[in-house]
């Protein structure tokens, strides 16, 4: 039995085995997959998703006769067509690692469970929010509350049911997150039978600077993740990549609120 | 419709179980994968579905078997992939579950579920409902049960 925490992945599989009693294996990959890749499916063929894509052109238009702004990148102009983009699925392995982190590494009550409870395969799509993602990215700070609440009105009004944060982290991570889910009927892992599970898929909204920050930094915070807490606060460590990193997005984010403090002053002036 | 690689076997077997019209040229598509790309020709297809609790049909996978290996397309109405994997004397578990079924003897309600694994380390699930059931029965007594790895006792 494990009394100190699994160190890694593969640890961590033989801990879920001995406290749990859950072998992960390929029928849990295949699971997930489909399940993922049903909600994707159930999603981009939704009359919600159809309609989004006007209901953007709309908030183009009507952000643009507002603020003389264009909402998103690159500068459509009214009446050109703005598209959704993309629905994106969380490879298993990032899901499975996001599971980790859950039960073991940013685990206060360890060995115990979390304050949330274990995650684990008999409730993992109800706790893990983000499987399945796409990201809205717009010019300007206000257009994040402006495209959310757009999105969120349409969405509710199509039956899902909604929770939105405006996140705000120590990290300097700045973007609205929505949640809207869906039930849907999936066979049972390694045996008979059926089961209801209810997904939750994730919109994101953020500035297109918060963008360029995510994209470069990724595939680091997705390293920096899987290896646990550091042992120094990362406020106090200058030389390290994430001292950089984080207040970057911090500086980002407060340089554009200046843009929009100085916008709205030109606005004034008009 | 035309079908380049469908054999009339199989175009029996998916009006028996229900499968749609519709569905046949993809079928046909991985049949023709298959055999133009990897040399195989399955004696026997089969579609894994479930029922849910509302009544409709869901398909998942598309499979083939022959006496040398089985081969799975995933999500098959969705997806292009497949995944071929040897079971001539290689099946080391085999695991089935049933529901109102009896031995070739299916209803509406007849439920039967195959889990099997090679010693390649591919593992295999398939689920049939109604009719669908015994075509199942007749995929693990011969293709799976009889590929099971003998123990081979010492001295």
């Amino acid at each position: 039995m494990f009394e100190d925490k699994p160190r890694d992945l593969e640890e961590y599989k033989i801990w879920l085995k001995q406290r749990h009693d859950f072998e992960i294996s390929d029928l849990h990959l295949a699971h997930y997959e489909r399940v993922v890749k049903e909600v994707r499916r159930n999603l981009s063929m939704s009359q919600f998703w159809s309609n989004l894509g006007k209901e953007l052109n709309r908030c183009e238009s009507e952000y643009y006769e507002e603020t003389q702004y264009h909402l998103f990148m690159p500068g459509h102009s009214p009446g050109e067509r703005i598209e959704p983009p993309d629905w994106l699925v969380k490879p298993f392995d990032s899901f499975l690692l996001k599971t980790f982190r859950k039960n073991v590494l940013d685990n206060k009550q360890w060995p115990d469970e979390p304050h949330s409870g274990w995650v684990l395969p008999v409730n993992w799509f109800s706790k893990i929010s983000d499987t399945v993602r796409t990201l809205f990215v717009v010019k300007y700070m206000d257009g994040v509350q402006f495209v959310s609440d757009r999105i969120v009105s349409l969405w509710e009004g199509h039956g899902a049911r909604c929770r939105v944060f405006l996140e705000a982290t120590q990290e300097g991570y700045y973007a609205s997150h929505i949640y809207g889910s869906q039930l849907l009927v999936a066979p049972k892992i390694g045996q008979l039978g059926v089961e209801e599970i209810r997904v939750t898929a994730e919109i994101q909204v953020t500035t297109q600077l918060q963008e360029v920050i995510r994209r470069l930094l990724h595939s680091y915070y997705e390293q920096r993740r899987a290896a646990g807490p550091a042992s120094t606060k990362w406020q106090w460590d200058h030389k390290s990549d994430e001292f950089a990193a984080n207040y970057l997005g911090h500086i980002l984010h407060y340089v554009e609120g200046m843009i929009m403090e100085i916008r709205e002053k030109q606005e004034g002036y008009r | 419709m035309k079908h380049e690689y469908m054999k009339d076997k199989f175009l029996e077997y998916l009006g028996d179980i229900g499968v749609e019209d519709m569905h046949d040229k993809k079928i046909d598509t991985f049949l023709g994968l298959y055999k133009d790309g990897f040399g195989g020709e399955p004696e026997v297809i089969f579609v894994s579905e479930y029922v849910t609790p509302d009544g409709s049909r869901e398909y998942s996978s598309l499979w083939f078997f022959n006496e040398k290996e089985c081969v799975e397309a995933k999500d098959f109405l969705w997806s292009d992939g497949i995944d071929i994997a040897p079971i001539d004397g290689r099946v080391d578990y085999l695991r089935m579950q049933k529901e109102a079924y009896t031995y070739e003897n299916a209803t509406d309600k007849s439920r039967l579920y195959v889990r099997f694994r090679s010693d390649s380390g591919f593992i295999g699930e398939l689920r049939a409902s109604g009719k669908n059931c015994n075509y199942l029965w007749r995929i693990m007594t011969g293709y799976l049960r009889p590929n099971m790895k003998r123990m081979v006792s010492a001295g």
